[in-house]
């Protein structure tokens, strides 16, 4: 096996590395369709597969729904198509079966694919545009889970395999990848994951928007299959996510595979596959991948960030085309509530969050003072700090764990430090605070 | 109930900013600590060997409004950190601190600018460790607090 290891001059060119995939992962440029486009049917011929139907939408919101109702109405016609041909192929083999051959099956079901594409394609159009026109109204295009992993196997496998040396891996992985990925996945796909289940898990939820375009894009199906494919639908829109790639989104990936390639200088002929799932994320955002066709969604219409982090706190960190929504708090998913009235939570929205990172924000924007006033906290010592000229106060939470409040001398500002249970006075949670220095201490500004 | 309502408020009657003006150290000897917000700084003995000269004169990483904590003046050290936490041991025998919660070392006489606590000046070439406090996050993991 080859060892390699990362020279001094690779080395230094990894932060502007990050830095170019970060701005293609944050990018809320409109995509190039016809680039993606391009890239997706390069990673289907690699992979074997047939040419899909490409379909242009505003959101992976969008593409999950439409891709849940075009993918329910492919399976009813090929279920259909597939039980006409099955009867028909054994009546003929009865009477002509020495002089039927493997031709008239293999005629019979090529036209029968392509009846089945042609008339899903129609679907997927007619269920793309009465979501989008629904969507829009409302405030404002492939292969299954197992072609979306052959085609993305078949492009990056050979690139990241045990030929590329262990070490060489783990050091361009270390430094690139996980950088990149840490730095921007609670910002995109991350994000984009929770957006997207959350308003497709049932089905809508709470998003106005993702139900007008349900309603729409199963109406549409439903009504050109001349059945009810709702629950076939329906199941499909829960495993949206076999059907999800990222696209710029997971470009931190691109941003390890590529470092390889080009600034490490490894060349494999695999590379020629790979490059169009590079440029699928350059040039395009999320889309969904059915056997029949892809949906290539628009990247988010505004992300605001704070260290890479999705972070507003007068609005929406990150909205879409459709006019779906996500709010966020220094990265963590919360809701319209907690960003813009915070004040008009209760102790019982708060007490009864069992998410624990949504609970501090939740606090943390209501107000840590006007909680443990209100929460029932128990005053378990306090005292006057005669050298800071501050009143301290120990606290117990209504979940056992304890809080002093301290009063910054300088600014005036007050914290809520966490202090273990088993301290019982303020000098102690000073001193757990300080490391125990803050009996030496003699100012403090 | 009502009683810890009235205890909050009438402690917020006492909370005023009483001290965000300089403050000159003309002795501070051995053992000696002193606070500037989230930073503790404790006087050592000498600096520890094989201290390394550092260039980035922040003396607290991580903070995001701007630069706070900035070292004017005086001689600045990243140290072996053990050696960090074996002298502040010996200095302040009560004191335990972890080494992930030590930063550098720097020699006076030098001003630390902070712009809004008070900015603390030694006017002698005594040797200090910054130490950064902690607390325990939701979780009650322990964690560096930060202003």
């Amino acid at each position: 096996m080859n060892r390699w290891t990362l020279t001094d001059e690779a080395k230094a060119q990894i932060p502007e590395w990050n830095e170019r995939w970060i701005k293609t992962i944050m990018s809320t440029e409109p995509i190039d369709f016809e680039k993606t486009s391009f890239a997706v049917r390069g990673m289907c011929r690699a992979a074997n597969l047939p040419e899909p139907r490409i379909v242009h939408v505003l959101s992976p919101m969008m593409a999950a729904i439409v891709g849940a109702c075009a993918g329910a109405y492919w399976n009813y016609r090929s279920a259909t198509d597939a039980s006409t041909d099955d009867s028909t192929a054994a009546s003929t083999d009865a009477r002509t079966a020495a002089s039927t051959d493997d031709s008239t099956r293999a005629s019979t079901a090529a036209s029968t694919d392509a009846r089945t594409a042609a008339s899903t394609y129609a679907s997927t159009r007619a269920s793309t545009r009465a979501s989008t026109r629904a969507s829009t109204y409302a405030s404002t295009r492939a292969s299954t889970r197992a072609s979306t992993r052959a085609s993305t196997y078949a492009s990056t496998r050979d690139s990241t395999d045990a030929r590329t040396d262990d070490s060489t891996r783990a050091s361009t992985y270390a430094s690139t990848r996980d950088s990149t990925y840490a730095r921007t996945d609670a910002s995109t796909d991350d994000s984009t994951a929770a957006s997207t289940d959350d308003s497709t898990d049932a089905r809508t939820d709470d998003s106005e928007v993702a139900r007008v375009m349900w309603m729409a894009a199963i109406s549409v199906v439903n009504e050109k299959a001349g059945v009810d494919l709702t629950k076939s639908a329906e199941s499909l829109l829960r495993r949206w996510y076999d059907f999800y790639n990222g696209g710029s989104e997971w470009a931190s990936w691109c941003c390890y595979l590529s470092f390889v390639r080009d600034v490490i200088g490894w060349s494999h002929p695999s590379h020629e596959n790979y490059a169009h799932y590079e440029n699928a994320a350059i040039y395009g955002g999320p889309r969904y991948m059915h056997r029949a066709f892809v949906l290539l969604s628009e990247r988010a219409a505004e992300r605001h960030t704070e260290d890479n982090v999705l972070h507003c706190e007068i609005g929406p960190a990150i909205s879409w085309h459709c006019g779906t929504t996500g709010w966020y708090i220094h990265g963590v998913r919360v809701d319209e509530q907690i960003v813009m009235r915070p004040e008009s939570q209760t102790i019982e929205q708060i007490k009864s969050e069992s998410n624990e990172e949504v609970r501090r924000v939740r606090i943390d924007r209501f107000g840590w003072e006007r909680f443990i006033t209100e929460s029932g906290a128990t005053l378990r010592h306090k005292r006057r700090n005669e050298r800071d000229q501050q009143f301290e106060q120990l606290f117990v939470l209504d979940d056992g764990t304890q809080r002093i409040k301290l009063v910054d001398p300088s600014t005036g500002r007050k914290y809520f430090l966490g202090v273990p249970r088993e301290i019982d006075t303020c000098q102690g949670a000073q001193d757990f605070i300080s490391h125990n220095l803050d009996q030496y201490a003699t100012h403090r500004s | 109930m009502t009683t810890k309502t009235k205890s909050v408020k009438k402690v917020q009657k006492h909370e005023t900013i009483i001290n965000d003006s300089p403050r000159t150290f003309d002795d501070f000897p051995t053992g000696c600590a002193a606070h500037q917000g989230d930073v503790i700084f404790v006087s050592i003995a000498a600096v520890p060997k094989g201290a390394k000269p550092r260039k980035n004169r922040q003396l607290a990483d991580g903070n995001t409004q701007g630069s706070r904590h900035v070292l004017i003046g005086g001689e600045l050290w990243n140290c072996d950190l053990k050696d960090v936490a074996k002298a502040i041991s010996v200095a302040c025998p009560k004191a335990r601190v972890d080494e992930k919660y030590i930063g550098p070392v720097f020699r006076g006489p030098c001003e630390i600018d902070h712009p809004e606590h008070g900015n603390h000046i030694h006017t002698t070439d005594t040797v200090i460790a910054v130490v950064y406090q902690r607390n325990l996050d939701d979780d009650e993991r322990e964690q560096r607090t930060l202003d």
